[in-house]
């Protein structure tokens, strides 16, 4: 009877001292079979934003990959579109023409102002005086005002010459359209524009205080003559 | 479930082929991983769940009525038997076997003294036990196992683990008296 009831506590009590036993038993058993269950849907927050802020790190590395990638695309796109304009040869005369043309056509022409102001006489002598003017042509308008000067003439078939003074006062940029060629008449060192419009002969030369300018449809050695002639 | 097929066709009655089936839908992937926890090799692994699943069927009737945890505990247990063996086997390991080590005078019945079952059923010295237990060789605690939580007799688990009786009685009796001197040893430190 003592043995038996020995026996039943002796159940009883092993089956307490084993608990730790099953446990172990059951966490291996839910880490094996864990293998093979989907992670589960709902995740502690802060696995959770652990997972978010991973995720986030992982997706700006695939967009800075793409980023990347387009980048390199476009360079050797590009690249190869240059080297197609190169080889074609009217695309490469109108790109480099391009350059050059816009290159010719604008450039700087930098005039530095007198050392004095402006002598205080000059507006009241007039500026500038032809005492030659092309056969035909006869003065039709003289405008003067302060340290301006705009002379008009012309003869019977209605051709001008515009002849203008302006006062240099302090540096000057001028852009020059068209291209130019610099010659030496009489005292002074005159720009003749070449190519101007409606076959028209423009030249600009400066003394000390002005900027000189005579335009019209005349022959240059005329143009020559009226330099010469200026007082 | 195909490789099964020829197992289940050797059981007898409908019950045995209904937890035989339910054995091997619902743990095939434990018995697998389990098994490739110890040999580390895909195809050893599955000879071995093929073994396992063959002596899951020779003695199905231990396996019969348990609920999911214990049979969860039972088909972990009896897989790392057969892993650790054949594990030992694929080691080529010229010592013998853990079960020839550590219990070679098995045949001997040695029942507990008095002193040793009033260690073990003192209520006080659970939480002492408790702690000791678990350092107990894996068979004595399979044994324990089998006989106290699953609540098998020495019949089914000689059965189970395919040795015989006087030796399931034996390593049990071992295993209590080791763990009450694991006790008195702990104590006597103290």
């Amino acid at each position: 009877m003592s043995t038996m009831i020995n026996d039943i506590r002796l159940r009883e009590s092993m089956k307490i001292i084993l608990r730790p036993v099953a446990e172990k038993e059951d966490e291996y058993i839910r880490r094996m079979d864990a293998d093979t269950r989907p992670a589960p849907a709902t995740l502690h927050a802060k696995l959770q934003s652990l997972l978010e802020k991973f995720i986030l790190k992982e997706r700006r590395k695939h967009r800075m990959t793409w980023l990347k990638r387009s980048a390199i695309i476009a360079a050797v796109i590009l690249m190869l579109a240059m080297a197609a304009c190169m080889a074609i040869e009217p695309l490469r005369e109108k790109i480099f023409g391009y350059f050059v043309t816009w290159y010719e056509d604008y450039f700087e022409l930098k005039i530095d102002a007198p050392a004095t102001t402006m002598l205080d006489d000059a507006t009241a002598a007039p500026l500038g005086t032809f005492n030659y003017i092309p056969e035909g042509y006869e003065i039709v308008e003289d405008i003067q005002l302060g340290d301006k000067r705009k002379v008009f003439f012309q003869n019977n078939e209605d051709n001008q010459i515009v002849f203008m003074v302006d006062a240099v006062k302090q540096q000057q940029n001028y852009d020059v359209k068209y291209d130019f060629q610099q010659q030496s008449i009489g005292e002074f060192s005159v720009m003749m524009l070449l190519g101007t419009e409606k076959r028209r002969t423009r030249l600009i030369w400066f003394d000390e205080y002005y900027r000189y300018e005579l335009v019209g449809i005349v022959p240059l050695s005329e143009f020559e003559k009226m330099i010469e002639s200026m007082t | 479930m195909f490789y099964y097929e020829g197992l289940l066709s050797a059981l007898e009655t409908e019950e045995q082929k209904t937890t035989a089936t339910h054995i091997f839908e619902r743990y095939e992937s434990l018995m697998f991983h389990i098994a490739f926890d110890y040999v580390k090799n895909e195809s050893d692994a599955e000879d071995l769940v093929m073994q396992v699943a063959e002596n899951i069927c020779n003695n199905i009737e231990a396996f019969i009525g348990k609920g999911d945890k214990s049979l969860a505990r039972m088909v972990a247990r009896y897989t790392r038997n057969a892993a650790t063996n054949k594990y030992h086997e694929l080691k080529r390991k010229a010592t013998v076997s853990f079960d020839e080590t550590y219990m070679e005078d098995e045949s001997r019945e040695e029942a507990i003294t008095e002193f040793e079952c009033s260690i073990l059923t003192d209520g006080e010295y659970f939480g002492y036990l408790q702690e000791y237990v678990t350092k107990l060789p894996e068979a004595y605690q399979d044994v324990l196992m089998y006989r106290y939580v699953e609540e098998m007799n020495c019949r089914q688990i000689a059965k189970l683990l395919n040795m015989s009786e006087s030796t399931v009685s034996t390593r049990v009796n071992r295993a209590l008296k080791q763990l009450a001197r694991l006790f008195e040893e702990g104590r006597m430190r103290v």
